[in-house]
């Protein structure tokens, strides 16, 4: 299986990309009741922009979307520091060295195990894509059974600040390090799960952006 | 010390203990410092190695509790961990009424707990869909007040406290199913023998006595629990003490 890391650029509309944004919408608005912008089917907000980049798992025959993570920079608007800066604490982790990541999407396509084997290939290369790129951790804003699960994959974490209720939803910022013993961390979790990574030009038709 | 730079101390210790022991303790001071008076960390069932249903147990209840749960099964029927299976998010045990209808055995659960000096409590849910199910509770001897101003940080120590037992769990399992330690000179001998020669062509080899090779042998085939030589170098074999390259070249 291999991996596409893609950012936005052009108006073509592209499979995987299509597909991803579907299923953001089937996975955030249908089941999981997300207050979020919709636009002709797409899950998309303004944090969806050039500088996004897209970790994506995509069938290798249709080429559509079976997992994926959008990664933020957080020297730039991103969630957590614009969003939710209460979340934390003590000072944000921020700058070239922290990325964020959001929208872990599975398709809902995906049986269970499927989906289980998806995530761990996804956050393998996240490790590996940080290692190489010097990035030292990311950050992100986490529901309950979503630390849970992040805690689970066997890298060390830290907590930014105690969980608050937001709008009925218990959530708490969150710091995955990355170090030379994450990959050691996630062989001895049974996470690790390493294949290729392939770097590919994005494109996406034109769409209105939601103001 | 303040609710955050707790559950930041915790975090750290937690990641530092080398075995359940070490983390129980570091669980325990956790607690005291928070207000509680009782701990219960515990993995239900490990759905993965189903053949094995190893669970971290971690708690200070009091003995006497225990007892009465174990003895008349109160497990089946514990209203705390039927609502702790519907979520991932920590509840205190007054509110339990509001998440699943009690019926008359839940109410006894509850009703033997206190007799036993178990008052109010918080549980932090830790599930692994698919997985593990597993729980960290808090709890309150009779009489005392739970301390509600805690209930976030138990939420992070819960959560913390679980991982760290799994991660703990694994490694004390690894650790049992260690393979047999050779000598170097053992192995140089399991080498050879890999190599289909004669004892007494492996003591030229290595330059010492045939009786030794012979000795050397006998000792690793204790090791490893065999009483032939086929049985050593394929055992070898598959844990990774002899490779395919040693054997074959």
């Amino acid at each position: 299986m291999t991996l596409h890391i893609q950012s936005f650029t052009k108006s073509d509309c592209d499979i995987t990309l299509d597909s991803m944004f579907r299923d953001r919408k089937r996975v955030f608005v249908d089941i999981l009741k997300w207050d979020v912008p919709v636009l002709k089917g797409w899950e998309i907000d303004q944090f969806d922009d050039e500088s996004a980049q897209y970790f994506i798992i995509a069938d290798p025959e249709t080429r559509k979307h079976w997992g994926s993570m959008r990664v933020l920079r957080t020297d730039r608007p991103h969630i957590l520091g614009d969003l939710f800066p209460s979340l934390c604490a003590q000072e944000l982790p921020a700058g070239p060295e922290y990325r964020e990541l959001t929208r872990l999407c599975l398709s809902p396509d995906l049986r269970a195990r499927e989906r289980l084997r998806v995530r761990n290939q996804l956050f393998t290369a996240l490790v590996e894509y940080a290692l190489m790129s010097n990035i030292k951790g990311y950050t992100g804003v986490a529901s309950m059974n979503w630390y849970t699960q992040l805690l689970a994959l066997g890298w060390r974490c830290s907590p930014l600040g105690l969980p608050q209720n937001i709008n009925g939803e218990l959530l708490a910022a969150v710091l995955a390090h990355i170090d030379s013993g994450t990959i050691n961390a996630f062989r001895n979790a049974g996470t690790y799960d390493s294949g290729a990574i392939t770097y590919s030009d994005l494109t996406l038709p034109p769409m209105q952006r939601a103001a | 010390m303040a609710q955050f730079d707790l559950a930041q101390e915790f975090v750290t210790q937690s990641q530092r203990a080398r075995n359940l022991a070490d983390l129980e303790e570091t669980l325990y001071a956790a607690t005291r410092e928070l207000g509680f008076d009782f701990y219960a960390l515990v993995q239900h069932v490990d759905i993965r190695r189903s053949s094995n249903n190893e669970t971290v147990w971690l708690r200070n209840y009091p003995e006497a509790w225990v007892e009465v749960f174990e003895q008349q099964g109160l497990f089946a029927s514990d209203p705390i961990h039927v609502a702790s299976q519907r979520t991932n998010t920590g509840f205190a045990w007054s509110s339990v009424n509001k998440m699943i209808r009690l019926n008359a055995h839940h109410k006894r659960v509850l009703g033997a707990a206190g007799k036993e000096g178990i008052g109010d409590g918080y549980t932090v849910p830790a599930h692994l869909p698919g997985e593990s199910n597993g729980t960290c509770s808090f709890a309150m001897k009779v009489g005392h007040d739970i301390p509600s101003d805690s209930f976030m940080t138990a939420q992070l120590v819960g959560m913390f406290a679980m991982e760290a037992g799994r991660r703990l769990a694994r490694k004390a399992r690894d650790e049992l199913t260690e393979r047999p330690k050779l000598t170097q000179r053992q192995l140089d001998c399991l080498v050879q023998v890999a190599r289909g020669k004669s004892d007494w062509e492996i003591a030229q080899i290595l330059g010492i006595r045939e009786s030794t090779v012979r000795d050397y042998i006998e000792i690793a085939c204790d090791r490893y629990g065999v009483r032939r030589r086929m049985q050593l170098v394929v055992r070898a074999l598959h844990d990774g003490h002899l490779t395919l390259r040693d054997a074959i070249g």
